[in-house]
């Protein structure tokens, strides 16, 4: 192989290896963390959505504008999968539960993965944080006001 | 030049290490191709326990004498998702039916349920497109057992494909309680459905869904028609005068379902808004025996008597310019080639055409910023024409609604599959047809549909809807033809009309032509007697 050509890959290799070292270690200083989750109990009810604050900050700092995502590891959904943070590094997100229902989809734990995705420079490093909500069955049952016999005429 | 070799081997091999130590990715979700072959069903699920059946199995029989028998299902949408969780390449779930062919294979553990996960190829003709998929299975001994995405007879039902299920009508379900007949669980005006019967009166197929009213809706946005302070429309002039209101104040009024943007005399507004209307018009005609709805030899007689003759009757004409003037009044230019799903998203469409199979996935739109309502399709009333039925509406809630597929069995498919399939076939329909067990199916499906026995729950994301008024009209078709070939020459000629490159007169010669080629065929293949008919109308 030509001495320039292999020359040049090591160079590239080497520096593709400090750019991800590089943005490995400026990950590990932000930290993302649940500052507030409203309402405390979550059920299994999407028209009970729940309210999810995070706060980040880079080596113990708040930060401002930066984008934070959002992924349902699970059943459920997000109203936006990504959010900004605002001047106090804080973030807020909305979780709709699933719907309950018997034998398909009960009480059980559901994982949200969260990322801050400005802050990598050369190569997209980003350390999750994964919050994990229990949802439980609605106190109430939900049941249609309509039955069948009077969709069919009888 | 060895070692400038090894020493760059050595660094990539390290960078590479480097890169996937950082890297923080969850592991990848559990994927489960999809494929189109068959795949064997899961082990029996905890919540299983919650289908229903005969408790502890009395009253039920073994199936081919406890003897091995693999059966091949099709339920289309219906069929169970490969996974068990949701992710996010692959966030739809569905189970219940999973469950529920677990607890058969329970109570009948010779039986092994295949679930079969081919589907006909899209394209804009939906019938062409099931033809060409199922006549080179079915010839090779490949299809499905039991399906649910055939149409029942409505369709096929004179191609020879699907066993008379009559005789097990006649018999006690034996997984459901409380039945003399297995047809008892189903009420009465379901029988006239053009599904359930072919031109010989064999029954092809049972209603397993039926549509919570109309089977299609309109979305409407409530900011909008607040905005402009509007009502929705309940009559097609009040849909008409409405939308061009909306369009004038530069939203867009109406956005058509996509398969609504090809020429088919079949598109919704002649099926839901316009067609049961000007049925009703001249029901006492053409129901010739009286019992509320048109089936299928009823149809063709009516196409050979020319009730459906545009040359010749003003109503069969008056349909059509009323499909017309939704498509030159109503739509906006270039509809044909627009998506409007962002559109809707971003709040510019008044009102979207599409199924009642939308509500799940529109009631977990989480990024839709504006409240939506739903209404019925309008319908044609007398304010403007003469020449359609009077027209009366319920208080609220749907009124007997049409089954949206049917159970079928494909009777060559159970022949060849050996002895003990046609049994298992029969019994796990009879399974799926227990209300607790049509229950768990209708309320994972989120307000999509409505179960079509007795009993079934109602699923509360429908509740908004049902509070609707709804038209109360016959079960009645306006379908010039009804075969492949015959539908395809005559949305042909539709298509040129609608684009005014024929005259009305071209338009209403060509199209009862192939209507009644279409009739003819059937006619023959069927060997249908004529001598009662009027020929000369």
């Amino acid at each position: 192989m030509n001495k320039k050509v292999i020359i040049g890959l090591l160079v590239f290799v080497c520096a593709l290896g400090a750019a991800t070292l590089f943005d490995y270690v400026r990950s590990l200083g932000i930290d993302i963390e649940l500052s507030a989750q409203e309402p405390a109990v979550v059920h299994a009810d999407p028209n009970v959505p729940v309210r999810l604050t995070l706060r980040v900050t880079k080596d113990g700092r708040p930060v401002s504008g930066h984008d934070i995502t959002g992924l349902v590891v699970g059943a459920g959904n997000l109203r936006a999968d990504k959010a900004t943070t605002d001047a106090d590094g804080q973030v807020s997100f909305e979780y709709f539960p699933y719907s309950y229902l018997k034998g398909i989809q009960e009480e059980g734990r559901v994982r949200i993965r969260f990322k801050d995705v400005s802050d990598s420079i050369f190569v997209a490093i980003q350390q999750p944080k994964d919050v994990e909500l229990n949802v439980l069955k609605p106190e109430q049952a939900t049941e249609s006001k309509h039955n069948m016999n009077d969709i069919f005429g009888e | 030049m060895k070692t400038a070799k090894r020493g760059l081997t050595g660094i990539i091999a390290a960078s590479l290490l480097l890169a996937a130590a950082c890297s923080n990715e969850s592991g990848s979700p559990q994927e489960s191709g999809a494929g189109t072959g068959g795949d064997t069903a899961g082990t029996a699920s905890a919540a299983a326990s919650t289908a229903a059946a005969s408790a502890d199995g009395e009253g039920i029989q073994p199936i081919n004498d406890g003897k091995p028998v693999k059966l091949v299902v099709n339920l289309g949408e219906y069929n169970p998702s490969l996974n068990e969780e949701a992710t996010a390449e692959q966030p739809v779930v569905f189970r219940s039916t999973q469950l529920l062919a677990d607890k058969f294979m329970e109570l009948h553990p010779n039986v092994t349920i295949e679930w079969d996960r081919s589907s006909p190829a899209s394209g804009s003709d939906y019938i062409e497109g099931i033809n060409q998929w199922m006549t080179p299975r079915l010839a090779a001994g490949t299809a499905m057992d039991v399906a649910s995405n055939l149409a029942g007879a409505a369709v096929f039902g004179n191609n020879g494909w699907f066993l008379d299920l009559e005789s097990y009508l006649d018999q006690p379900n034996p997984y459901a309680e409380g039945n003399g007949k297995w047809s008892e669980l189903w009420p009465d005006y379901q029988w006239s459905a053009s599904g359930v019967k072919n031109i010989k009166g064999e029954t092809l197929g049972l209603p397993f869904m039926v549509s919570a009213g109309p089977p299609t809706a309109y979305y409407y946005n409530k900011e909008i028609f607040a905005e402009l302070n509007l009502e929705t429309p309940k009559t097609w002039e009040e849909f008409i005068n409405v939308s061009k209101t909306i369009n004038d104040a530069g939203y867009i009024a109406v956005a058509p379902f996509p398969g609504n943007k090809s020429m088919d005399l079949q598109v919704w507004d002649t099926q839901f808004s316009l067609g049961p209307a000007f049925g009703l018009a001249i029901m006492d005609e053409i129901d010739t025996n009286k019992d509320g709805a048109l089936d299928s030899l009823e149809r063709l007689q009516a196409v050979k008597e020319g009730y459906y003759d545009p040359s010749k009757h003003d109503n069969a004409m008056e349909i059509w310019r009323q499909v017309k003037r939704k498509y030159t009044e109503v739509l906006q230019k270039g509809y044909e080639s627009t998506d409007y799903e962002p559109l809707w998203q971003e709040g510019k469409v008044a009102m979207l055409e599409d199924g009642l199979w939308r509500l799940p996935n529109e009631l977990a739109n989480t990024k839709r910023t504006f409240d939506f309502g739903m209404i019925p399709p309008p319908v044609i009333t007398k304010e403007t024409t003469p020449l359609v039925g009077d027209i009366s509406f319920t208080e609220k809630g749907p009124y007997q609604p049409a089954p949206a597929n049917y159970f079928s069995v494909l009777s060559s498919s159970v022949e060849a599959h050996g002895p003990g399939t046609k049994e298992a076939a029969i019994a796990f329909i009879q399974f799926l047809s227990v209300p607790e067990n049509m229950s768990l199916i209708v309320l994972e499906k989120k307000g999509a549909v409505l179960g079509s026995v007795r009993g079934v729950a109602v699923p509360p994301e429908l509740d908004d809807w049902l509070n609707n008024s709804f038209p109360i009209l016959p079960n009645i078709s306006w379908l010039p033809a009804s075969e492949p070939e015959g539908r395809k020459n005559a949305n042909k000629t539709f298509e040129q009309w609608m684009k005014n490159m024929i005259s009305d007169d071209e338009f209403a010669e060509q199209l009862n032509k192939y209507s009644q080629q279409d009739a003819d065929q059937v006619i023959k293949s069927q060997n249908i007697d004529t001598s009662g008919w009027n020929l000369s109308n």
